[in-house]
């Protein structure tokens, strides 16, 4: 489907933020979740902002590493450790971040030794990368969780920092790999979780992407933390998270245009 | 009736029955006491075992009779609801020392009123000064075994010699419910006719089938006295013509008849089986106040008259149900009367009388049936604390019983033990088990894979791994203390390598077992002379056609008593703390580390800090876990080179039960960084709060020990994240976690959900509860770390979950 133009790289380490085994709501059955360092968007609500930059980082004052140089081979060893799990489970590996295709070598050296182990492989993506670049590595997934806050893409771009046109394009893309996809939408009251923005997402998902189902993740605060650990100025835009009944509300928008609602 | 298949639904006499379980107070029964020391007062100068027979049968004969309430199942070890019996030929020194503070102990305390106190100090201790069990143990223990054994928490076998054994479970597949006791008894008298007194075999044989005889009529009579009971009650609601009391009358005399068939004669309905079975198990109560009267493969034995009575119509899954429920609740209500020393080590009112379901047959083939998921069922419904239930899960074992295993492992109950069904055959084997038999294992107690027609003591001598680490690194000291309680060692300074370190602890280890290998020999020798089993030879193969009583090993199998390692984590890691900090990285010396753990760590806050960053046993970590199974394969060896009275080797086992916090108690500070006193660790399990990576890197270090050499049993406790187990993907989660473990070779896994209780213990005692996952939102996180108010939001989340 795509040619190679160009050999596709490879690199031998790259920068975590975490690797985090027992996940358990990134994917099927018991996960080791990657964070990878790096991201292209600066998602105003954003729970992880340690995971922006892609340097080595300690945090300022306790020294914690909050990003660090991994090897492939230092990553293979630990997952090798937990495949007896995954195996029992029906679980993986889910690469995350940050935005994993950020460190397309080093991701896709992981994927192709990960596919060789025959480890199940899941990614959390923004959707927000050269489709040339990243396709191949896509094709690899078991399994895509991407993505959409806003349909507007002035409002998105505001948000997020990037406009939305791409990541759009790139989903429709996703949903021609024949790979199961979910549809991810972080829950912000007063933000993207009015009646116009979730029924022009149902919209998109019904005619573009109809295979997928979505997944709603309420906005939390436990972020506001991080930003205080990391020395950066807490977000001051005061989002809460939405209540039981306004879950419920949204959840119902998606349902009557008959997409699944899942919950991992 | 209300149907069973879709919800958890009580019916009204069980939840009547329950209620009264919960809210009655265990009480002493003084009964069974009263009739024992009478009996021996007329049978002076006869055999041992004829009057222990005797006093059974006599126990049979007077014991108050009573049918309460509702009950379907009769049968009660003394007058009250939750009763309790006592031994005073075993042991009455520690009860007249500490009867008039039963109900004030903070570990099971009891009622027992002012005017049993006075009789039992009257009447019934002064007749058993010096002939108990006890006196004569302490009396014959050699002081040097003394010093470490009796109530020190360094070794400790009181449950042998202060209690009786229990550890048997009766044989309903070929001998009892096969024969019945008419049968038994006949048996019993056909061989003793045959005998003369011709040779000191035939003369102690002659005694045992007596003893049997005896002890048969005792059983007989008992069913037969309930009968008359039943049948009393009965007529006097003759002439009654209210609804419930006609119901009640038919109830009464369905109960008589059953009660005069069974245990006499074999049973033949679901309903016979059940109260044929709790009157082996009340008769095994009254002979000696047992631990561990197991109910062995449960589901197996009761499946055929199950099966049957469901095709004819002549019962019902709901009316089963009823019934096991209120076998749950018999089992729960007698109380195992116990010192206050053993209630530290068996807390909880725990008679660990275990029922196992599921697993393999003889053959190799699954045995999971409809009656090992209803066993499951009626612990979800009725909560009891006993039966024990354990389960075998095996690789081919179906994936809807293991799903109804997480399901009751979600209820946060702690039920059921989960058993790996390999593992526990490869312990068999071990033990010198034939194959069909070894695939034909139970659990008795606690964790100790068992058989029905085996002696063995499954529980002998709990062995503190931590105070032989303590005197290795002292001296041969106590550290509390300053006591001369190990073998002397030079002092910590003078050792310039880690290896002989370790060596020095092996050294007091083995010495540790040496003294607990003394203890119970002695105690064995002692039980065959003084307290014979006559009625629990009647339930074990073997004793009959041997001619031999139980406790003299006449079973088919005699299996060496099971040394218990306590500690091993903590060991593993305070061993690898010093390695560490003195040898490797050299930032501590021998000096230091001395002082530091004389001063409890006080002063020494940044070595602490040191030694608690080294790393753990618990975090799949290889160095510090190979350790560990260093540690565990050199108590395995050097307890092995040890037979007991009937020649078999000693075994080894890494069991829980609540021996860590005592054993503790007595242990100065751990190089680990653990402090004076706090529990050591429990089974294989790590140091609480230290396994910070995930419950799967624990279970990959606790599955890194040879599980299949420590025939006594192996467990690992696991805290488990309640909103995990509250969606049916988690319970496939977990049920994988439990297939990936078993692959890994480990035996038994143990799962506590973790409650709100356990979140705001955390809150005050994050130290231990390091270990502690909870989600946040899309992830999990130790929940020590989170700020409070997210701690809050997370408590209120769970109570939602929950309710």
């Amino acid at each position: 489907m795509f040619e190679e133009k160009e050999k596709k790289t490879q690199e031998v380490q790259g920068v975590v933020v975490q690797l985090q085994h027992f996940s358990l709501h990134d994917g099927d059955g018991i996960r080791t979740t990657l964070f990878l360092a790096g991201c292209p968007l600066r998602c105003r609500w954003c729970a992880n902002p340690e995971s922006w930059e892609q340097t080595p980082l300690k945090a300022p004052g306790t020294g914690k590493i909050l990003r660090r140089w991994m090897q492939v081979e230092e990553i293979l060893s630990e997952v090798r450790r937990q495949m007896i799990f995954y195996r029992a489970s029906g679980g993986g590996v889910t690469y995350s971040g940050g935005e994993p295709t950020v460190q397309l070598g080093f991701l896709r050296s992981l994927v192709d030794a990960m596919s060789h182990l025959g480890i199940h492989q899941a990614m959390e993506t923004c959707g927000f990368f050269s489709w040339e670049a990243a396709g191949d590595i896509l094709q690899k997934m078991d399994a895509i969780f991407v993505d959409v806050k806003v349909m507007d893409p002035l409002a998105h771009k505001e948000l997020t920092g990037v406009d939305n046109r791409l990541i759009l394009a790139n989903i429709k893309k996703m949903s021609r790999l024949n790979i199961p996809l979910v549809i991810r939408i972080p829950l912000i009251p007063d933000v993207n979780d009015h009646e116009e923005n979730l029924k022009a997402l149902a919209d998109f998902i019904r005619n573009q992407v109809p295979e997928s189902s979505v997944e709603l993740l309420p906005y939390h605060t436990l972020g506001l933390e991080k930003h205080k650990q990391l020395g950066l100025q807490s977000p001051q835009y005061g989002y809460r998270p939405p209540t039981h009944d306004e879950r419920k509300r949204s959840a119902a928008i998606f349902e009557k245009a008959g997409i699944s609602v899942i919950c991992y | 009736m209300k149907p069973v298949a879709t919800d958890v639904l009580i019916t009204d006499r069980v939840e009547s029955a329950r209620q009264s379980y919960i809210h009655s107070k265990p009480t002493i029964c003084t009964e069974r006491a009263r009739i024992w020391t009478a009996s021996h007062r007329q049978t002076e100068g006869e055999p041992i075992p004829i009057r222990r027979a005797k006093a059974f049968k006599a126990a049979c004969e007077q014991l108050p009779v009573s049918i309460f309430e509702g009950e379907l199942l009769v049968g009660t070890p003394g007058s009250y609801r939750r009763t309790g019996v006592l031994t005073p030929e075993f042991s009455w020194r520690w009860v007249d020392q500490e009867m008039d503070h039963f109900d004030k102990r903070p570990q099971d305390p009891y009622y027992i009123s002012q005017e049993q106190r006075e009789f039992l100090r009257k009447e019934v201790f002064p007749y058993w000064n010096e002939k108990s069990l006890e006196e004569v143990f302490l009396k014959q223990l050699p002081p040097e075994t003394s010093k470490i054994l009796v109530d020190t928490g360094i070794i400790d076998n009181d449950s042998k010699w202060r209690q009786a054994v229990g550890e048997v479970t009766p044989d309903y597949q070929d001998v009892l419910f096969v024969k019945g006791y008419q049968c038994i008894f006949k048996e019993a008298t056909e061989a003793f006719e045959q005998l003369e007194m011709n040779s000191l075999v035939n003369i102690e044989k002659r005694e045992f089938y007596q003893s049997v005889m005896l002890a048969a009529e005792g059983i007989m009579t008992l069913a037969e006295r309930y009968a008359d009971e039943a049948t009393r009650m009965a007529a006097a609601l003759d002439k009654t013509d209210d609804e419930a009391a006609i119901h009640r009358r038919e109830e009464l005399m369905e109960i008589a008849r059953v009660c005069r068939k069974v245990p006499a004669k074999p049973p033949e309905t679901f309903r016979e089986a059940l109260q044929f079975v709790w009157f082996v198990q009340l008769s095994g109560i009254l002979s000696e106040n047992p631990l561990a009267l197991n109910l062995g493969r449960f589901d197996q034995y009761m499946a055929p008259y199950y099966e049957a009575d469901l095709a004819a119509g002549r019962l019902t899954e709901a009316q089963a149900l009823e019934l096991v429920e209120s076998l749950w609740i018999k089992l729960s209500e007698w109380v195992w009367t116990i010192s206050a020393n053993t209630a530290n080590y068996f807390a909880g009112y725990n008679q660990f009388q275990n029922l196992t379901v599921g697993g393999r047959k003889r053959d190799g083939s699954d045995a999971t049936n409809p009656l090992s998921y209803l066993c499951l069922k009626a612990t979800e419904t009725v909560k009891t604390h006993q039966p024990g239930l354990s389960v075998r899960v095996h690789a081919d074992c179906p994936e809807a019983f293991l799903m109804a295993v997480t399901r009751l492992v979600a209820t946060g109950t702690g039920f059921p033990a989960i058993h790996n069904d390999t593992a526990g055959y490869q312990m068999m084997l071990n033990a010198g088990y034939a194959a069909e038999d070894a695939r034909d294992w139970s659990n008795c107690g606690c964790v100790v894979p068992h058989f029905r027609k085996t002696g063995e003591w499954t529980a002998a001598v709990n062995v503190n791994f931590g105070a032989a680490l303590e005197y290795a690194l002292n001296s041969g000291r106590s550290r509390l203390t300053g006591e001369q309680m190990g073998i002397s060692e030079q002092p910590l300074e003078r050792f310039d390598n880690f290896e002989a370190i370790k060596s020095a602890f092996f050294k007091q280890l083995a010495y540790l077992i040496k003294h607990s290998v003394i203890g119970t020999v002695l105690a064995q020798k002692l039980h065959m002379d003084l307290v014979p089993r006559p009625f629990l030879s009647t339930c074990v193969d073997g004793c009959l056609q041997s001619g031999k009583d139980l406790s003299r090993g006449g079973a088919v199998y005699n299996v060496g008593p099971v040394l218990t390692g306590i500690g091993l984590g903590v060991v593993a890691n305070g061993l690898m703390a010093v390695k560490k900090l003195v040898f490797d990285e050299k930032t501590a010396t021998l000096k230091n580390i001395h002082e530091a753990l004389d001063a409890d760590w006080a002063g020494f806050e940044t070595l602490r800090e040191l030694a608690l960053a080294v790393p753990k046993y618990g975090n799949d970590q290889e160095e510090v876990d190979r350790l560990a199974v260093e540690i565990s394969d050199f108590y395995y060896r050097e307890t092995q080179r040890y037979k007991d009275a009937f020649g078999s080797p000693f075994n080894t086992a890494f069991m829980g039960i609540s021996n860590y916090v005592p054993t503790g108690k007595i242990v100065g500070a751990l190089p680990c960084g653990r402090k004076a006193q706090a529990p050591l660790t429990e089974g294989v399990s790590p140091f609480v709060g230290s396994d910070v990576h995930s419950p799967l890197s624990a279970m990959r270090s606790a599955a890194k020990i040879n599980h299949d050499v420590h025939s006594g049993g192996t467990l690992l406790n696991l805290r488990l994240n309640q909103e995990l187990v509250n969606t049916e993907r988690g319970l496939r989660n977990v049920a994988a976690m439990i297939r990936a473990f078993f692959s890994l070779g480990a035996f038994h896994v143990q799962f506590n959900t973790v409650s709100n209780e356990v979140l705001r213990a955390a809150q005050e005692n994050p130290e231990d509860y390091r270990d502690l996952l909870v989600r946040v939102a899309g992830y999990s996180t130790q929940f020590i770390h989170l700020s409070p108010e997210m701690q809050e939001a997370i408590i209120a989340r769970n109570s939602h979950m929950l309710m």
